[in-house]
Parts: C-alpha cells; sequence; structure tokens
C-alpha cells in the first residue's frame, strides 16, 4: 500500500516541480486554470446572481439590444456585438463553461468506461481481453467525431447527450492507453503478493493495478480533454450540441458565419477562445507527460 | 511471401468482426432514438395510420434480430434503402456526394504530408536552434486550432478580398480542374493542419528517437557522410511508423470533412449527414455511417498492407501488436 501511495506523492510532485520550474508548463497550467476559473465564475454570476457581476463588468450576455447590431470592438464592446447587439467578451466569457463542462464530462465518462475495460482485460486476459477489445476496435471503425455524431442522431441535443456522445467516442483511446500499463503492471511482484495474500480480486485491480496506472491515463485524460473541446465546438458549430439561449462558442461561430464578409470580430474572438483554451491543455498535457515519463524523448504516443 | 500473404488473410479476417460490429452500431442508431423512431420522425401530429404505415415501411414491426439481419443482409450489397424525406435510393445519394469529399479528404491529406515533412525534418535536424522552435509552436498551435475556425478565418483572410477562392461550393476536378484547385485550396488547408501539426511532431519526435540507435553512432563511426545517415536511413526508419498514422488519420480527415463541408458548402457526404439528422432521415444516416465504417476500415487494411510491405520486421514477425 505504501508503495502506491509514494509513487502517487511523487507523480503530483514531479509535475508540480514541472510547472514551477518550465516556462511552458506554466503557461499551459494558467491557461486552464484562467479557463476553470472562468467557467466557475459564469456558473456562479449565471445561476446564482443572475448577472449581476458581468452586467457590472461588462454588459448583460443574454439582453438583446437591436440598436447596436453587428458593432465594431470598441471601449464599451471590446470584442464588438453580434447580430442581436448582445456583447460577444461577455458571452465568450460565459461560453467557457460549456467548453470546460463538455470537456470535463465526457473524459470523465470516457475514462471511467475505458480505464475499467482495460484493467479487467488485462488482468483476466484470454476470452474476456478478447471480446472487449474487439468492441474497442468497434467503436475505432468509426472517427470519433462522426461516431458522436451518429450518436446525436438519436440521443438529441443537450448537454447530457453531448457527454455521453463524446465520453462513449473517447472510450476506446483510454481503455488501451489503460490495458496496455496494466499488462506490465499485472505481473509485478506486489500485484502476485496481494493475491496470494488472498485478497478479493476486486481490490487488487482497485488498490493494486489501478494506482499504477495513473500516469499514463493522467495524460491521455488532458490530451482528450483539448481533443473534446475542439469536437464540442464543432458539434455545436454544426447545431447538434446544447441548445441555444445557453452561450456556446461553437454556436457563436456557427452565427458569425453568416456576417463573415461585414463582421470579422464576430468570427475571430469566439475561435481565439477555443484555440488558447486547447493550447492551454496541449501545453499542459505535454508538460505532464515528459515531467512523468523523462525517458520518451520522442512523441510517438500522441495518438 | 506465403508470410505476407498469411499476414494479410489475417487482417482481412479481422476486418470482418469488426464490420459487423460496426453494422451493429449503425442499426442501432434507430432503435437508440426514445420512444417510436416512426412517431418521432412524423411528429406528435401525424395520424396513427401514417405512423403504423411509416413502421411497416421500417420494418420496425418485425422482431428487432429479423430487422438487424434484414439491414446488414441489405447493407452488404450496397443497398441502405430510401431517403424518407426525398425517396430516393440512399446509394445513389451516397455515390453522387463521395466525389466531393474525397477531393477535400485527398487535398487535405496532400497538404498534411507535404507541409510535415519538411517541418518535421527541419525541426529534428535542427534540435533546440531557432527553427526547431518555431516548427514546435506552429504543430502546437495547428493541433489546437478548430478546423472550422481556420476555415472561416481562411475566408475572411483569402476569400472575402480576392475573388479567385470562392466562399461557397467546391468543382470537381472532372469538371473543370483550375476550378478545382481554387476551390479546394482553402477547405483543403483548413482541414490538413491539425493534422500536418500532429504528424510534424510524430516525424520529429521519430527522427530525434532514431538518432539514439546505435547504428547511427556506428554509421558515424564508419565515416559515413552525416546527411547521408540523416537524410537517408534515420528518415526512411522514422518515416515507416509515420506511414501506419496516416492510416488512423484518414478517419480523422473524414470526420474533420463533415465539418469543413459546412463552412465552405461543400455537397459531400458529411453536409448530407448533418441534413439528415435534421430531418431524421435515418436511412441516409446509416447509409454514412457506414460507409465511413468501411472506408476507414478498409484505408487501415491498405496501409498495413503498404507498411508490412516496405518493413519486413511486420511480415517476419508472425502474430501482430
Amino acid at each position: 500500500m505504501s508503495e502506491d501511495a509514494r509513487s502517487y506523492t511523487n507523480v503530483k510532485w514531479r509535475v508540480y516541480r514541472r510547472i514551477r520550474t518550465d516556462l511552458i508548463a506554466k503557461l499551459g497550467a494558467v491557461i486552464v486554470v484562467f479557463s476553470i476559473a472562468m467557467a466557475a465564475f459564469s456558473i456562479v454570476d449565471d445561476f446564482l446572481l443572475s448577472e449581476l457581476v458581468i452586467e457590472t463588468l461588462l454588459h448583460d450576455p443574454y439582453e438583446l439590444n437591436p440598436n447596436n447590431r453587428l458593432a465594431e470592438p470598441s471601449l464599451a464592446h471590446p470584442f464588438g456585438t453580434d447580430e442581436q447587439g448582445r456583447d460577444i467578451l461577455a458571452r465568450v466569457i460565459y461560453g467557457t463553461r460549456t467548453s470546460i463542462i463538455v470537456g470535463v464530462g465526457s473524459v470523465l465518462f470516457a475514462a471511467i468506461i475505458g480505464v475499467s475495460l482495460g484493467i479487467v482485460t488485462a488482468y483476466y486476459g484470454g476470452l474476456v481481453d478478447n471480446v472487449g477489445m474487439r468492441a474497442m476496435d468497434v467503436l475505432l471503425a468509426f472517427p470519433a467525431i462522426l461516431l458522436a455524431i451518429a450518436l446525436l442522431a438519436s440521443l438529441g441535443r443537450g448537454f447530457t447527450s453531448i457527454i455521453i456522445a463524446l465520453g462513449v467516442a473517447y472510450v476506446p483511446s483510454f481503455a488501451r492507453v489503460t490495458r496496455s500499463k496494466a499488462l506490465s503492471v499485472k505481473s509485478d511482484e506486489y500485484v502476485t503478493a496481494a493475491e496470494v495474500m488472498g485478497y478479493p480480486t476486486r481490490d487488487v485491480l482497485v488498490d493494486e493495478i489501478l494506482p499504477n496506472c495513473f500516469t499514463p491515463i493522467i495524460v491521455q485524460g488532458t490530451f482528450t480533454l483539448a481533443v473534446a473541446i475542439i469536437a464540442e465546438a464543432g458539434l455545436s458549430f454544426l447545431g447538434l450540441g446544447v441548445n441555444p439561449p445557453t452561450p456556446t462558442w461553437g454556436i457563436m461561430l456557427s452565427g458569425a458565419q453568416q456576417y463573415i464578409t461585414t463582421a470579422w470580430w464576430y468570427s475571430l474572438f469566439p475561435g481565439l477562445a477555443i484555440m488558447v483554451t486547447v493550447l492551454g491543455f496541449n501545453l499542459l498535457g505535454d508538460s505532464i507527460r515528459d515531467a512523468l515519463d523523462p525517458q520518451s524523448g520522442g512523441e510517438e504516443r500522441r495518438l | 511471401m506465403s508470410r505476407l500473404l498469411r499476414y494479410l488473410l489475417g487482417r482481412l479476417l479481422w476486418a470482418i468482426p469488426v464490420l459487423l460490429g460496426a453494422s451493429v452500431v449503425t442499426f442501432m442508431i434507430m432503435q437508440l432514438t426514445p420512444g417510436d423512431p416512426a412517431r418521432f420522425i412524423l411528429g406528435q401530429r401525424a395520424s396513427q395510420e401514417a405512423v403504423m404505415e411509416l413502421r411497416r415501411e421500417l420494418g420496425l414491426h418485425q422482431p428487432i434480430f429479423v430487422q438487424y439481419v434484414d439491414f446488414v443482409f441489405h447493407a452488404a450489397q450496397g443497398d441502405f434503402g430510401q431517403s424518407l424525406q426525398t425517396r430516393e435510393e440512399v446509394t445513389a445519394m451516397l455515390l453522387q456526394r463521395i466525389p466531393y469529399t474525397a477531393q477535400l479528404s485527398i487535398a487535405g491529406l496532400l497538404i498534411a504530408v507535404v507541409v510535415s515533412f519538411p517541418v518535421g525534418v527541419i525541426g529534428a535536424v535542427r534540435e533546440g536552434e531557432a527553427a526547431d522552435h518555431a516548427s514546435r509552436v506552429g504543430a502546437l498551435l495547428g493541433i489546437s486550432t478548430p478546423n472550422f475556425w481556420l476555415g472561416l478565418l481562411l475566408i475572411l483572410v483569402f476569400a472575402v478580398p480576392l475573388e479567385a477562392f470562392p466562399i461557397f461550393g467546391m468543382t470537381l476536378v472532372t469538371e473543370d480542374p483550375i476550378a478545382a484547385v481554387t476551390s479546394t485550396l482553402l477547405p483543403a488547408i483548413a482541414l490538413g493542419t491539425a493534422q500536418a501539426a500532429l504528424l510534424t511532431r510524430l516525424l520529429r519526435g521519430g527522427m530525434l528517437d532514431e538518432m539514439q540507435e546505435g547504428y547511427v553512432r556506428t554509421a558515424r563511426a564508419y565515416g559515413i557522410d552525416n546527411r547521408e545517415t540523416t537524410y537517408v536511413y534515420v528518415l526512411k526508419n522514422a518515416v515507416l511508423p509515420t506511414i501506419t498514422v496516416i492510416g488512423l488519420q484518414l478517419g480523422a480527415l473524414l470526420g474533420g470533412a463533415v465539418i469543413v463541408e459546412q463552412v465552405f458548402g461543400i455537397p459531400g457526404i458529411g453536409r448530407l449527414a448533418i441534413q439528415a439528422i435534421f430531418n431524421k432521415d435515418f436511412p441516409v444516416i446509416q447509409g454514412v455511417t457506414m460507409l465511413v465504417a468501411v472506408t476507414f476500415v478498409a484505408a487501415n487494411l491498405l496501409v498495413d498492407v503498404l507498411y508490412a510491405q516496405l518493413d519486413p520486421r511486420i511480415r517476419l514477425g508472425g502474430s501482430e501488436r
């Protein structure tokens, strides 16, 4: 047991040290913390304070202002206004929460199912392994975004649907990563020791094997978050994401498409928000991977 | 050669259960729709007779197993039934749209390969220098940029001021080669950039790994020209694994095409699928889903074959993975 605890704190410490010393890692961490803070702010401000803070500092992100349609960026509206006269900066800030909630939600969904599957298939091997991995092959026969689109066709729109759709699409990557790590972990001495001591299989899986698979799972999770945020924006852009009154970067961009010739700011800023957020997660992912796995100089594990 | 053949046969046999599984997933799209799909398609105000009629047409009155067997039997012959919206044969609709998506995806792949090779190689050869930093930053930005936003930016910067690039639609190579190039270039860049960035990172990392290998030191010790070692041996060995990834990326390209087609108004299968989803046109959705799965699996088979041809370790190694 102490072995698990030590390797886990060690992991945290190595990531922490990396973030303290490496400028790139620091930038990634700052962006990630900032976007999570923005998401938290918009949730509190919207549902508890009914837009009080954002209205005082900027504008109400929902308020229609027909007299001020597609206004260029100015001091009053740093990012300009959209076709309904709404402040784009305020909407970009409020849009953060959709990206973060869907990103974190779908990654958690995929990780819980994928990691369980990976550990079980690796531990039991044989038929269980074969069936489990064939099932993953089937999911991998579809490009992730297309699988999500197909699932949304029957699930309909909304937060839950999109989290499930993207979650299912990302299950195989977590299953594969966990399985290959668990395969090497399961023959380690402490696992054999736990088995010999007669621990129930469930405890062996959860207490012995799982904690030692954390490293690749965390790396996979960070990168998948980046991919999921892009995917959510894409699905919202297509009109398959969350429902319209909710501010989201993807829906803003699909609105902006119509006014591309007249209002450059409308398509620039929401996209910039996506890019910066995703960049943050990618930078953090790179740094975590480098910190935890110094011997892998190459980037062949990116996929 | 017989070993290669056996390897290929093994891969082919792997594809059959995968595609059968994919057909189950595709079939389930309609089954998973909550409530009665026929009612879902027709809406609340439709009469009970109309709903019953549609249920009969979709085969929903039969046991689910019979429905599935029926679906697979027809799908295997390339028959996905008729569109509920237009009454057209789904297969005919697909065939009409495939050239657009194919042209876009191939162009996107071309851009990814053409950009990533020099950039990745320069990054590896000039490791730690300014050129390397530039290529790494570029690659990071590339994987962080959503393709549809890049598409919008390209329209904003190039297509709006320059008349040479159309904002909407795409011309096929077979119709007008020059118009095809100008109308495909921007969407292909939008689609290919993320893939180019991924390939760049992969190739750079692969080459740096290869340079640590013993044979590189040996070659240097023998006095073989450093350039020759880098550009012939190291590059060749680093490119091989990249080829497998290109196969996997084809999936990402097809998925990306769905979104990019929407940005540039390209009448490909992605646009067809999105329209079908809004119209609840399940046969069309199933047709597109199955077509993409078959293409993707076939492409990966092809890549495996190519890989086995190029790398003797695979075909002589016996078991896969």
